[in-house]
């Protein structure tokens, strides 16, 4: 159905813009800590895009997905909890659950019929307040949502569960999230890839950026 | 008889497991047509399918959890040989997966398969929150 990787490829009418236009979520413009990492994660991926000539460029959207029809951003990036629904093209999204207080996310790709499964939009949402270890722990600083943000908009580039690496920031299952030198300090934590390098900064493999640039070619 | 949506119609062993009893996908099972058929019940019953699941398209215990809410939801059960669902896809199963699917193509979109990340040494998730 999608040839022989099992990313996610755009429909061609926003492929060949080689933009996706990324709408903040009322969630994440609510809070003020989101809201920093929203812009970070924007300005983050295309840097990272021009140094790796990914093909895609991301912009904030001042408009959500468009609940009537095909239209508006073409990904919207929510942060919360528990059980979100987006309006979209005269229905509803279901996104699979996201425990606020967890470290984890998602990234859920809407296909237009007709096409054998090319994308038309994503809607990502991360949780509202990741903590270390539960609902007791400390909230993670910026740097780690910054993290989440970065790999979450990969996804929406196209890149699927099938995608996560064990070195970089698709690091989807096994990377660890730690605390800094002054564990007190959120604005120390680290994500850290199964291999040990830590995060921020952002590294994208060789591997990653090869399958961004296929699907943005 | 031949599945008609667009997700299964090309998948030879999802094929025959709509025609044939022996070739039902049950617990266990990996490949391409175990894929479809949880992207079919994310897409038609919300089902929330494990991560590690998900990733190498195995039959595992959440996805038996949702195809057993699929059949007790729409109450299939084949009353010859069962009195109640079990968690296999077989003739009925697949039959209404793609019913339910056409309909969902016919409205212009696709929910593919969500992507699920989790991080840090946390409990992990197998079950919705």
């Amino acid at each position: 159905m999608r040839g022989t990787t099992l990313s996610n490829q755009w429909v061609d009418r926003i492929r060949n813009t080689k933009q996706l236009s990324v709408f903040p979520g009322p969630g994440v413009t609510a809070d003020a800590a989101w809201s920093r990492v929203f812009s970070k994660a924007l300005s983050e991926f295309n840097q990272l895009s021009q140094t790796l000539k990914l093909g895609v460029t991301l912009v904030r959207s001042a408009s959500p997905p468009d609940p009537k029809s095909t239209g508006g951003a073409d990904v919207e990036f929510e942060v919360g909890g528990g059980s979100l629904t987006f309006p979209f093209n005269g229905g509803q999204i279901p996104v699979r659950n996201v425990d606020a207080n967890a470290l984890e996310g998602v990234a859920q790709p809407v296909a237009e019929a007709g096409t054998g499964g090319q994308v038309m939009k994503v809607f990502i949402v991360a949780p509202l307040t990741p903590r270390h270890g539960g609902a007791s722990s400390r909230e993670v600083g910026e740097p780690v949502k910054l993290c989440i943000a970065v790999h979450e908009l990969f996804h929406a580039c196209g890149l699927n569960n099938a995608d996560h690496t064990q070195d970089d920031i698709m690091a989807g299952l096994n990377a660890d999230v730690r605390k800094g030198p002054d564990s007190n300090d959120p604005d120390q934590d680290i994500f850290v890839a199964p291999n040990g390098r830590k995060m921020p900064s952002i590294f994208v493999s060789s591997q990653t950026a090869g399958k961004i640039q296929a699907l943005w070619k | 008889m031949a599945l008609r949506s667009k997700l299964f119609r090309n998948d030879a062993k999802l094929q025959a497991c709509l025609v044939n009893d022996p070739a039902h996908v049950a617990l266990g099972a990996v490949g391409e047509h175990v894929g479809k058929i949880q992207q079919a019940l994310a897409i038609v019953d919300g089902a929330q399918i494990e991560a590690n699941e998900l990733a190498v398209k195995r039959y595992g215990p959440s996805t038996a959890a949702a195809v057993l809410n699929f059949k007790k939801k729409r109450d299939i059960v084949n009353r010859s040989y069962q009195t109640h669902a079990d968690n296999i896809v077989g003739k009925m199963t697949i039959a209404a997966l793609d019913e339910e699917m056409v309909e969902h193509e016919r409205e212009g979109m696709i929910l593919l398969q969500p992507t699920f990340c989790q991080w840090g040494k946390g409990p992990r998730r197998t079950e919705p929150a």
